[in-house]
């Protein structure tokens, strides 16, 4: 384990104390940092072992040529708008999105993709998207859409061009059997 | 979040009939990246902690709802790409503002930053992209968020 990891560690469980005594005692602004704690991490234990858990899956099953084919340098105007059907389906928000288009950026699909995925994952995931519509209308809804993907795939392409041939990305996170 | 846990175990299953040996390592590399990045994660979870207890709903609501629309347009992008708030706080929130009258280009505003500006994920984003990278996703989602609620603003009123 990292030293900078064993700090953090140390800070939760000093937090976790002082929330906890908070409670015993009544602390109020303790009790409702605490409460808030809980809301984040509530979301981040129940969806991102089963993220991981298909990003895994994805990792051992699908070729890297298959992703460069569809999603490559080659792949045109398809390679963006899969990744936007792909954006769809995703749950868990930047969370999940980044280490999945990650995942995608390191099996071969190219950058102005995988930024279209990020930013499409992030404004219009299905289940965020009913649940805006039925508070703010679909109209607002709709011409959040119309707006907001288009300039994700000109500033995704834009992205790819600014960063050039060697964008500086961290091999990967993962530690990986080589090759696959 | 159920669908999720249920396609999970539905590949799981598949892939098992199919390999095991191939699904003990898909499953072993996803726990291992999960594990890599929860440090990461639970800082980010600490310090939202805190800035939700310093900004609390009611708080993001007296500032969005004080002066005009230009002004507040600017503040709701500023909070919304700094903070960030789970979805089931966030459109709620949202609902709010738009009962007690604030304009609809002032909403799209947060809800936009707020969904593709990350300030406070940055540490995140730069472990999978570098630092370049986050910094220019950053700066040019700011720009889509804001293009988007002038739109917004020109079509449903509250701008112009």
């Amino acid at each position: 384990m990292k030293k900078k990891d064993i700090v953090l560690y140390a800070v939760t469980a000093a937090f976790l104390i002082f929330a906890l005594v908070s409670v015993i005692i009544g602390f109020e602004p303790g009790k409702s940092l605490l409460k808030n704690f809980w809301e984040y991490i509530k979301f981040i234990l129940t969806i991102m072992p089963a993220v991981f858990l298909l990003i895994g899956l994805f990792n051992v099953w699908v070729k890297k040529e298959t992703v460069i084919k569809h999603m490559g340098h080659n792949s045109g105007i398809k390679g963006y708008l899969l990744a936007i059907i792909l954006a769809f389906a995703v749950v868990g928000g930047l969370f999940a999105a980044l280490p999945i288009s990650k995942q995608l950026y390191d099996k071969g699909s190219r950058l102005g993709v995988v930024m279209t995925y990020l930013g499409a994952s992030c404004v219009c995931r299905v289940p965020m998207t009913l649940f805006e519509a039925s508070l703010l209308g679909w109209e607002f809804t709709a011409i959040r859409f119309l707006v907001s993907l288009p300039l994700i795939i000109l500033s995704s392409i834009f992205i790819e061009k600014v960063m050039g041939k060697n964008p500086g990305i961290p091999v990967s996170v993962s530690d990986l059997p080589k090759g696959k | 979040m159920t669908v999720i846990y249920i396609s999970c175990a539905v590949l799981y299953i598949v892939s098992l009939i199919a390999s095991p040996k191939k699904t003990w390592k898909a499953a072993k590399s996803g726990i291992k990246m999960l594990l890599k990045i929860l440090p990461q994660f639970i800082v980010i979870i600490l310090v939202m902690t805190f800035v939700l207890y310093i900004f609390p709903p009611e708080k993001i609501v007296d500032l969005l709802s004080r002066s005009g629309d230009w002004v507040n347009m600017f503040v709701a992008s500023i909070i919304g790409s700094i903070v960030v708030i789970p979805g089931f706080i966030a459109f709620p929130l949202a609902g709010i503002l738009k009962d007690i009258g604030v304009g609809f280009a002032v909403l799209a505003s947060f809800t936009t930053t707020l969904m593709l500006v990350g300030v406070l994920t940055y540490p995140l984003e730069k472990q999978y992209y570098g630092a370049k990278l986050a910094v220019v996703r950053n700066v040019s989602s700011y720009v889509i968020a804001i293009v988007v609620s002038i739109v917004v603003g020109l079509f449903m009123g509250g701008l112009f």
